[in-house]
């Protein structure tokens, strides 16, 4: 159990890893260095002797070539034909929509001067309402990957464009024959409603085509189990800004599941302790997720027990309110109950009574990998809460009237691998995915795949595309025209904001192809439109990034369609309790299911909890790692249905006994330069019988060691009360908390302090409360700010460059820690310590509080981020540009220049705005100096004041938690000022007299009082 | 041993002049060399005069001296945004599509526009990449192209008049009240104030709220 006491903050010890708990040498040594051992050092057994040769060397030879002194000749390239409302140098932005498997977000898409720089959140779309996630921000990534597939491939070579019709004409005759039998179409879930209208047809055409789904994360399971007590297929859309409670059995609705995006933004709503009641969070999950970061309770179970807390609830529930289950089933529930006692029933009884007290304003939802009648017990459960219709809707699934989204994933591909290995098909094309990859391991669908003529449609060379006869390039989402329905019914368009840079196809072409006609998907398109009846308003529809918001949800109601013979027989089959080892299948946070594997921002992404970077881990309790003797970066075998997968493992606190979490998405052996040979692939072990987690696993000790790379221990802050967090009940008795947690004698300034009390002075404002640790900020700063992705080795030697780092501390015991997220970044300290020893005056304060870098002036010395305080600046020991494993050769060759670049195309993603930093120079966050200076410039031109809310830094606009302010703190009216007002701001290290401007809202939870007072009792005892 | 070798080795007379002569030499080479670097490396003496060779040879003397034509009819975004904007061919086209069809600089013109191909205009005025200059920010505040331009309205083939380093911005972000003119006398390149520059000057400034930054943020970002 987690504290839940009313401590004194200073009594709570926040801790960051094992080595710092244990006080061991090794972190000591980690933090009192400024930059890690060796970080000075070049790498690749360059020695500085070596180097200064080379660049004697070169000096000489670029002065014998004859360089010239003056700058090289630059040419300038109008339009011919200028179009319209198009102002060189002026951002235009576009929206459109981001669909990853069934997460459809409308965004708006930044075009600087015709290439697609950054993404940010359509405020018209209710799945984005303006806010993002790290998927969306990185997604203009992917589109720039000089690794993409960039031609037809027969047999590996690549087809001329005159004969790629002929390619697809082979296809076409293959499906002549027998009226389409010899040929299947394997897919993954497809929310474009002209994908469907073409798939339905190709399937009127050919009536002998089969067509099966597959996708390796999927809600399917959610979907199933409300089919069984509903006889609709619907999809749960939750308003977490109405649920006064919510329990979440291992689900991760606030990190990785569908419409996070959404839903952290109604869930931070209900955690500002100032504005609104607070809502109450348990969650019980075997792994730390985002969603039990931030919960208020939350419980640590191996996957399979979660079903067992699910009965002991909803018994309890059932049992108060009546229901539709039978007595029979009513007297099973509660022996089943019983028997399990992974949670106390004192905990179980307080949570039943929280949501009994709570009838409609709670939400009682699982995740993915929870089992079908697990969802439909919670559809009943909700329903007697009068939860559905209030907290939760239902909307129709959309495309739920075709056999292809009805039939499960798992059903899918089971048939699709059966019907293959029969040999009833000749040739099979897979429609985007990595089916040989992600495909459960039982169906070997990489013998079976080898035997057919395969066609596969992907982005990216991946295995499924070693295997295939035939590989046609697949067009990213920012080049193609399609539509996408969300799950809560929501249409809207995806607009392409570039010219395809390669000759690829989109789906809905290729499927178009295949009927034999040669339509763009532009007209393909505008032909579903039309068909559907949408004939007026494309413009509007363009413009808005929405066509239509989802219709009003239906409450489906209560049905059987074999739901109490399934939670029949899952009570039978889990009254015998299993202490075997466990094993969970997660996807990747950062990779998803390993679709975003070639994109470096994702690579290096610190998982939330873990902070780990290119690799993933099994992640093992600190108890489980004991009794294995196992500790981090170890190597095990971890075999389980007799297959042995190979990993690191990562010893997470917090993380239930007895059981393992792998992350799917990683180990590809053939995928792109960034993405190829990065952590282990475990979807080995993945059956279609275990597919969500798997029992009876053994766990062997390997010799060696993995060097994972962490950025954990980067910067640690010592144990200074940097986080201030209070439960609710001290909080409205103590609301000025966090102003009196550090006692100071008063402060001075050795110098002349300088007033700002004039102009603009931006400030920041982070609201603890809401913010979830998702990191979609330091994404969207990446994206924004041109900063580059340094590589494992270099995390490894603590030279990560992301300029917002988010801490994450633990608090209490190892066994059962709370986690706290922190989203530090330059505090732009009025009295910065930096300024003051930089020697050449490269970084100064500006008139407008901010604390700027002049990158050209700056000469490496390190001096700035020797005295940081908060260690928020970022030295380019290299190039990492450069560095890159997708840089090119120079075709040109300058005096004291790089021999390689960026991908031509990589350097298309580049912010005109922002410096590209060279090596040698120190670089932090600006507070986005570059959208302060366009609005400024705008304002100034138009001959007024900048309003409130006009200046968006990048952070701030993608944040989904809105925890983020930015603004003139001298305009009283403005929302960081009224924030920086609150009783719960506090500036961290105000000991040091910094004057920040960003400062911190402290953290406010809300635990259940019954739960406090069992917890003190335990303790007492 | 004889009395010649028992004389100890002396150095001539003229090598205690060793010393001054090195001193000359060194501090006069590095004086020299300071003055080499500070003189011709600066862009005063870099840039100042580049007037690289156009593909059109089209002429500023004639189009906006003779014939009168205003700078913001080509340069369209000078005052809306960042960049000035070089003009797209289509410009070019609204008159040269009756005028002086037959030159053979025209025709080039009128291929590249029926090919929708754009004409390579060499660049005169670099500005570094890290420093962020906006035109429109000046010319909304009274800052004449001439400031930095010079007499284009003079020139048949357009060079750098100023040095565009950075103190020389600084000398007018510090002295504004030197250059700013009435906002709407920015493109009459040959227009001179009727009073002292510094009065009116110092009335502009106060009347179009002019504050120029110097922080480092305003240019380099």
């Amino acid at each position: 159990m987690s504290s839940l006491e009313n401590k004194n903050m200073s009594e709570k010890h926040y801790w960051r890893s094992f080595d710092e708990l244990e006080g061991s040498k090794e972190f000591e040594k980690f933090h009192h260095r400024e930059f890690q051992e060796g970080a000075s050092e070049l790498e690749d057994g360059v020695t500085r002797r070596n180097f200064l040769k080379l660049m004697g060397a070169s000096v000489a030879f670029a002065t014998a070539s004859g360089c010239s002194i003056r700058k090289p000749v630059q040419k300038i390239r109008p339009y011919a034909q200028m179009p319209e409302h198009l102002a060189v140098g002026k951002a235009v932005y576009y929206a459109t929509t981001f669909v990853n498997g069934e997460d459809v977000v409308g965004v708006l898409a930044e075009s600087s001067e015709g290439r697609p720089t950054k993404i940010e959140g359509n405020p018209l779309h209710p799945q984005s309402l303006g806010k993002t996630n790290h998927f969306q921000q990185a997604s203009v990534l992917d589109l720039y990957d000089p690794d993409r597939v960039q031609n037809v491939l027969k047999s590996g070579k690549p087809v001329e464009p005159s004969q790629r019709d002929a390619v697809f004409g082979e296809l076409r005759a293959e499906l002549k024959k027998n009226g389409g039998s010899d040929v299947s179409v394997l897919m993954e879930t497809s929310v474009s409603q002209t994908d469907h209208r073409l798939l339905g047809v190709l399937q009127k055409q050919y009536p002998a085509l089969s067509v099966f789904r597959y996708d390796s994360v999927n809600r399917d399971t959610i979907t199933q189990g409300l089919y069984s007590v509903t006889g609709k297929y619907v999809s749960p859309q939750y308003d977490f800004e109405k649920a006064d409670v919510v329990v979440a059995f291992d689900s991760d609705f606030l990190g990785a599941e569908v419409s996070n995006v959404r839903n952290v933004n109604a869930f931070a709503k209900r955690r500002d302790p100032d504005e609104s009641s607070l809502n109450r969070l348990y969650a019980f999950e075997q792994t730390f997720t985002v969603t039990g970061a931030k919960a208020d309770h939350r419980f640590k179970l191996k996957t399979s027990e979660v079903e067992k807390i699910v009965w002991k609830v909803s018994s309890k529930v059932i049992s108060a309110l009546g229901g539709p289950v039978s007595d029979d089933m009513k007297r099973k529930l509660a022996r089943a109950a019983k028997a399990s006692s992974v949670v106390e029933d004192t905990v179980v009884n307080a949570i039943a009574k929280d949501v009994l007290s709570s009838k409609g304003k709670s939400v009682l939802l699982a995740g993915t990998s929870q089992s079908e009648s697990v969802h439909a017990l919670l559809f009943v459960v909700n329903q007697l809460l009068s939860n559905n219709g209030s907290t939760i809707a239902y909307p129709e699934l959309p495309f739920s009237d075709s056999s292809i989204v009805r039939k499960s994933s798992l059903d899918s591909i089971k048939e699709f691998a059966s019907r293959v290995k029969r040999g009833a098909v000749k040739t099979v094309i897979a429609l985007g995915g990595n089916p040989v990859y992600a495909a459960p391991a039982d169906l070997k669908l990489k013998d079976v795949l080898s035997k057919v003529n395969l066609v596969h449609v992907t982005s990216h060379l991946n295995v499924t595309a070693e295997l295939a006869n035939v590989v046609i390039p697949r067009s990213n989402f920012l080049e193609t025209w399609s539509d996408a329905v969300s799950l809560d019914g929501t249409k809207s368009i995806v607009q392409p904001l570039i010219k395809r840079l390669y000759d690829s196809y989109s789906d809905s072409e290729v499927l178009a192809r295949l009927l034999g006609s040669n339509k763009s998907d532009y007209t393909l398109v505008r032909d579903t439109f039309r068909s559907s009846g949408l004939t007026s308003g494309w413009k509007k529809w363009l413009h808005a990034g929405v066509v239509a918001a989802g219709t009003s949800s239906v409450v489906p109601s209560l049905q059987d369609r074999g739901f109490i013979s399934s939670i029949n027989e899952s009570l039978k089959s889990a009254s015998k309790s299993s202490d075997s080892l466990e094993v969970t299948f997660k996807s990747s946070y950062a990779l998803y299911d390993g679709r975003f594997s070639n994109n470096g921002w994702l690579q290096e992404l610190p998982d939330p909890i873990t902070k780990l970077t290119w690799d993933n881990a099994a992640y093992v309790s600190p108890k489980t790692a004991k009794s294995l003797k196992l500790k981090t970066n170890d190597m095990v075998a971890v075999s389980v249905n007799g297959a042995e997968v190979e990993s690191a493992v990562y010893v997470l606190p917090g993380h239930a006994e007895n059981a393992l979490t792998l992350t799917l998405g990683y180990g590809h052996t053939s995928f792109g330069r960034i993405g190829e040979s990065k952590g282990f692939d475990v979807s080995v072990l993945r059956t279609s019988d275990d597919f969500s987690y798997a029992q009876d696993v053994t766990l062997v000790k390997r010799k060696g060691s993995y060097a994972l790379a962490t950025t954990q221990d980067h910067g640690s802050m010592e144990g200074r009360p940097h986080y201030r967090e209070a439960d609710l009940d001290y909080y409205n008795d103590h609301k000025d908390f966090a102003k009196h947690m550090v006692e100071h004698p008063p402060l001075k300034s050795l110098f002349d302090e300088r007033p700002y009390d004039t102009g603009y002075q931006w400030g920041m404002a982070i609201d603890l409360s809401k913010c979830v640790g998702c990191n979609a900020c330091l994404v969207a700063c990446q994206s924004e700010n041109n900063i580059p992705i340094v590589g494992k080795k270099e995390i490894l030697n603590g030279r990560d460059m992301h300029w917002i780092r988010i801490d994450r501390y633990f608090e209490g015991d190892e066994d059962n820690p709370r986690v706290v997220d922190q989203p530090v970044t330059c505090l732009h300290c009025e009295n910065a310590p930096c300024e003051q020893v930089c020697p050449v005056a490269a970084t100064v304060h500006s008139e407008e509080g901010t604390n700027d870098m002049a990158y050209n002036r700056c000469i490496g010395t390190r001096y700035c981020s020797d005295n940081c305080p908060v260690k928020v600046r970022r030295f380019n020991f290299l190039d990492y540009h450069q560095k890159n494993p997708q840089s090119v050769k120079k075709d040109r060759f300058h005096l004291f220049d790089y021999i390689k670049e960026p991908a031509e195309t990589v350097q298309m993603q580049f912010n005109p705005d922002v410096t590209v930093r060279m090596r040698g120079v120190m670089e932090k966050c600006t507070f986005c100096i570059q959208r302060i200076s366009t609005v400024r410039k705008q304002a100034a031109n138009e001959n007024r004041l900048i309003e409130d809310g006009e200046v968006v830094a990048a952070c701030q606009q993608s944040c989904p938690a809105d925890a983020i302010a930015f603004g003139n703190i001298l305009d009283e009216n403005s929302k960081v000022a009224k924030l920086k007002k609150r009783e719960r701001d506090y500036h961290i290290l105000e000991q040091l007299h910094l004057k920040p401007r960003l400062s911190y809202l402290a953290s406010v939870r809300n635990p259940n009082p019954t739960l406090v007072k069992l917890e003190k009792k335990k303790r007492a005892a | 041993m004889t009395e010649e070798n028992k004389k100890p080795y002396v150095f001539p007379a003229w090598s205690n002049y060793i010393p001054i002569i090195a001193l000359v030499v060194v501090v006069g080479g590095l004086l020299s060399t300071i003055f080499v670097f500070w003189y011709w490396f600066s862009p005063k003496h870099l840039n100042v005069g580049y007037a690289p060779e156009q593909p059109i040879p089209y002429s500023h003397r004639l189009h906006a001296g003779e014939l009168g034509i205003d700078c913001r009819y080509c340069h369209t975004q000078v005052d809306k945004g960042a960049k000035a904007s070089i003009p797209p061919v289509e410009t070019c086209m609204n008159c040269h599509n009756i005028v002086k069809k037959d030159s053979p600089h025209i025709i080039k013109l009128r291929e590249a526009y029926a090919n929708n191909e754009p004409i390579e205009w060499v660049k005169v005025h670099h500005m570094a990449d890290y420093a962020y200059f906006d035109h429109s920010r000046h010319v909304n505040s009274g800052v004449s192209c001439v400031s930095c331009h010079g007499r284009v309205d003079q020139m048949d083939v357009v060079h750098q008049v100023e040095p565009l380093s950075m103190a020389w911005c600084l000398e007018c972000h510090r002295a504004p009240e030197k250059h700013v003119r009435p906002k709407d006398k920015v493109t009459d390149l040959s227009w001179t104030p009727s009073e002292s520059q510094e009065e009116l000057g110092k009335r502009l400034v106060e009347l179009y709220h002019i504050n120029p930054r110097e922080d480092c943020s305003t240019c380099h970002r």
